[in-house]
């Protein structure tokens, strides 16, 4: 994989201070090289290096680049991504298992169902369902 | 101690709150690159002049939460845990101007409660009314800062004291 484009330096800084796993997400989310690194990998190749990349003697820098591979990962589909997370195991992986879950519970649905309705329904009421990990919510109308 | 089945560089130890309450928590062994710590103490000494490195060498045995709850012994990163602590060892939350030495301190960012601290000198005049805190930044060392002087969101922060 080609980790040119990484911002090294500022990963490495947000790593060596971080005390938690939000924490390093938290920072790690929002820098733009993670993100390009999403744009630039198709998910089989950022999962497949995580998975060979995992072993208990990686060093600091390594972790880093696992840590940007994986986080990465949360800005690609989630219906792509959960699928080949399933595969890897990360209990060997400092924070690997916290940090799938953060990732996970921050993906967003893409999916878009459309019903043909007729035009006037009725009033809407107020949202039966809503999860605040998508953006899926179902409603009653009273027609 | 438990050594952990997923990795040689792990151990865990047997912690509990005051009412018995299991602490998720672990030690690890392996300690950062010797060119990432020097690399990164010049860019925060230069980003934060005031800090004064308490200790010389940086250590992943214990995270900032566990050198305010665990005695330097473990890394506790687990933000309910530490809410864990707060509830049943008799914490009380303490205002600002009625913070003193040895009050404890969090810095909170969406629930989160990213780093701790020990206030070593209340917020008065004489410090530009910013408490002193010793704090230690994840693998990296123990650090003598200005509260508002670190890699930690201070927006939201909370002072402590035992008080039973």
């Amino acid at each position: 994989m080609d980790f040119k484009n990484l911002n090294l330096k500022k990963l490495i800084e947000i790593y060596v201070v971080a005390n938690t796993a939000d924490y390093l997400y938290r920072h790690y989310k929002s820098d733009t090289s993670i993100i390009q690194l999403a744009q630039s990998n198709d998910t089989t190749t950022l999962s497949s290096y995580i998975s060979h990349s995992i072993n208990p003697e990686i060093s600091s820098i390594d972790l880093v680049y696992i840590y940007a591979v994986l986080i990465a990962l949360s800005h690609k589909p989630a219906n792509e991504v959960i699928p080949a997370m399933q595969k890897i195991d990360l209990a060997g992986l400092r924070w690997g298992k916290k940090l799938w879950s953060i990732c996970k519970a921050n993906f967003t649905s893409n999916l878009i169902v459309t019903i043909d309705l007729p035009q006037s329904l009725g009033k809407i009421e107020t949202p039966i369902i809503q999860w605040d990990t998508s953006n899926i919510v179902v409603q009653k109308v009273i027609v | 101690m438990r050594k952990s089945i997923v990795n040689p560089h792990w151990s865990h130890l047997d912690l509990e709150t005051t009412k018995g309450n299991q602490i998720s928590n672990y030690q690890d062994s392996q300690v950062i690159d010797k060119n990432i710590e020097n690399g990164c103490r010049d860019i925060y000494k230069n980003r934060y002049p005031a800090m004064v490195e308490r200790t010389t060498s940086p250590t992943s045995i214990y995270n900032c939460h566990g050198m305010v709850f665990g005695s330097r012994r473990t890394q506790i990163d687990e933000s309910t845990s530490v809410r864990k602590i707060l509830e049943d060892d008799g914490y009380k939350k303490v205002s600002p101007e009625n913070v003193m030495a040895g009050d404890v301190i969090i810095y909170i960012v969406n629930g989160d409660i990213e780093h701790s601290g020990i206030v070593v000198h209340p917020p008065i005049p004489e410090n530009f009314n910013q408490a002193i805190i010793i704090s230690k930044w994840g693998p990296f060392t123990e650090v003598l800062h200005p509260v508002h002087q670190s890699p930690y969101d201070s927006t939201t922060i909370e002072y402590y004291r035992i008080d039973k």
